[in-house]
């Protein structure tokens, strides 16, 4: 019900404004228990015969009511909350005038003030108030010391009443502050605790998005490659059996030369069915793989063959997506590095991502630039003493300068919105640096392009 | 007939040279292989109207397909040979693009040779 009364009174305009109206209720709640304060008071200044200060705190009560009204109907609520608290500092002032000047319970409500202010308007206003107020007590203090106390204008013998009353009341207003002020904080504070959990757990989804979105790209490029190897198996079965008949034919004649000049043939095919039937194998794994969470077990694997896989499949599935796109492959493969240690699944991801990254460089110059561009990508391999060297180079736009440091960042990114997830270079940098115990660095230049160099010990 | 074949594996050249054993032995077929885009202009820059059909895939390192079709059917040769295209099987999308570049005719990949020997009697008919 009480909600209901302090939601009354929310300005049409907040709704909109898509945060969850906190402050605007608590601001609510301290000018109804205000106005509630005033109506209280009246009843303590009619049995104490303060006829001024009873038509003050009934016209106090109505500013109040009147200014929540002005609230609702959207004054700003700056210049409502500082409206509220001028006619108090002027009433508590009238009030003590007539109370008998510094000891009085109305100079003693001057400390709510400041306090209020805190709650509805922050630090900076609760300071300008704090210094006002401040300033009146001193003044009534000043006045005091030179011109003696003001007239007291009510019953001295109702004087314990006045005190017990007014320091009653003010008691029960600010225990009622701090209580709407401490709920709604709790509120806020759970809030803010969801909203951190939520935060957790759409994290660990995007992680998850970033390998799924990759492997997406891929899939219609693995599509595509695969029908290459299909191809050959399909036909060369059909040759050979085709062979095999004109060969039994050929023995049928006793044509034994002819026979085994088929036989040769067959063989031969029997060779391509193999070899492409392998190799449509290893498209269908390494997308397997890539899908697959990582065992995280190091094996013995040839990084020349994953990263010639791994090229062809970021070529492809950047392909399939764009089919006006075109690069120059490059590889520049060191045969003398041998097997080397490595999660081929999460070093073939970060080999795609680079790859994938490159790509995307080259598509990015040759759409700002002429037909005379050659968008190359080049990956070389190469061993250096104890490490082997596995460089992605392309001949884009660089990476400015201002950005170099940032790039292995999670969650940076240069793509548009629903482009990237930013998160595919500091995937590949913590599978390099804590995975591999590698290193994985740039280098760049404006206008010339970049080459990432991951170093893996061997 | 003579027929270029642009593909970028070359074991295409074994499989196409297999299975039109048979035509190729009879004389009545010729294959020229080119394994890019541009390995291919170049052949036909060279030897102009040599080629009466081009057999082309579309995924290919460098110049694909659809740039070599766009080419000679816009650029060199006049009046340009027959272009037929291979397309991945599904792939809707490249098989339009082409058709608007002016492709004559197409294949899905897999090959089926039987269909496409059908295909070359109809084009010499």
């Amino acid at each position: 019900m009480i909600r209901k009364l302090i939601d009354t009174f929310l300005p049409g305009t907040a709704e909109n404004k898509g945060h969850d109206l906190r402050s605007e209720r608590i601001f609510i709640s301290v000018l109804l228990i205000s106005a509630l304060a005033d109506l209280l008071g009246i009843s303590l200044a009619i049995q104490l015969q303060l006829t001024v200060i009873g038509y003050l705190l009934v016209s106090n009560a109505i500013i109040n009511l009147a200014l929540l009204v002005l609230y609702k109907y959207g004054v700003p609520k700056n210049l409502v909350a500082h409206a509220f608290l001028l006619q108090h500092a002027i009433s508590f002032g009238v009030q003590a005038w007539y109370q008998g000047g510094l000891i009085t319970p109305a100079t003693a409500a001057y400390f709510l003030l400041p306090a209020v202010t805190i709650l509805i308007l922050g630090k900076r206003s609760a300071i300008v108030w704090f210094v006002i107020t401040a300033l009146m007590i001193t003044g009534f203090y000043l006045y005091e010391v030179r011109y003696g106390t003001p007239t007291v204008h009510y019953p001295v013998d109702k004087k314990a009443y006045l005190f017990y009353g007014s320091v009653l009341s003010t008691n029960i207003s600010i225990f009622i502050l701090l209580l709407v002020y401490e709920n709604s904080k709790n509120k806020a504070l759970r809030l803010a605790e969801k909203r951190h959990h939520d935060l957790v757990i759409t994290q660990t989804q995007l992680i998850q998005a970033e390998k799924m979105a990759s492997l997406g790209e891929l899939t219609a490029g693995i599509a595509h490659e695969i029908q290459n190897p299909l191809n050959f198996v399909n036909n060369f079965s059909e040759v050979n059996s085709e062979l095999i008949d004109e060969l039994n034919e050929e023995i049928g004649k006793g044509n034994l030369d002819a026979a085994r000049v088929l036989a040769k043939s067959i063989l031969e095919n029997e060779k391509k069915i193999v070899h492409h039937g392998k190799r449509a194998d290893g498209i269908v794994k390494g997308m397997l793989q890539h899908s697959r969470s990582s065992t995280g077990v190091k094996e013995p694997t040839d990084i020349n063959v994953l990263a010639d896989e791994y090229l062809r499949l970021a070529y492809h599935g950047l392909r399939a997506k764009d089919k006006s796109f075109n690069a120059i492959m490059k590889t520049e493969f060191d045969d003398t590095i041998g097997l080397v240690h490595v999660v081929p699944q999460d070093l073939g991801r970060v080999i795609l991502n680079l790859i994938t990254n490159a790509f995307y460089a080259v598509t990015e110059k040759k759409n700002s630039t002429g037909p005379a561009y050659e968008p190359t990508v080049t990956v070389s391999t190469q061993k250096v003493n104890d490490t082997v060297e596995i460089r992605v180079r392309d001949n884009g736009n660089g990476i400015p300068i201002n950005i170099r440091d940032k790039i292995f960042q999670p969650f940076f990114t240069t793509k548009p919105t629903g482009h990237g997830t930013g998160l595919g270079l500091s995937m590949s940098y913590d599978i390099i640096t804590k995975v591999h115990e590698g290193e994985l660095t740039v280098e760049s230049k404006s206008g010339e392009g970049s080459e990432f160099i991951i170093q893996l010990p061997c | 007939m003579k027929i270029l074949v642009v593909d970028d594996e070359h074991d295409i050249q074994v499989l196409f040279e297999q299975r039109f054993r048979k035509e190729i032995k009879a004389g009545t077929v010729t294959f020229v292989f080119a394994f890019s885009g541009e390995e291919a202009l170049e052949y036909l820059n060279k030897w102009e109207h040599e080629a009466v059909l081009i057999l082309s895939d579309i995924n290919m390192p460098g110049m694909s397909g659809l740039q070599l079709l766009e080419n000679v059917k816009k650029k060199y040769l006049k009046p340009p040979p027959v272009v037929m295209m291979v397309t991945a099987y599904g792939d809707a999308e490249n098989h339009r693009i082409a058709k608007e570049l002016g492709a004559d005719d197409f294949l899905t990949k897999p090959v089926d040779f039987a269909i496409l020997k059908e295909k070359l009697k109809l084009s010499r008919g």
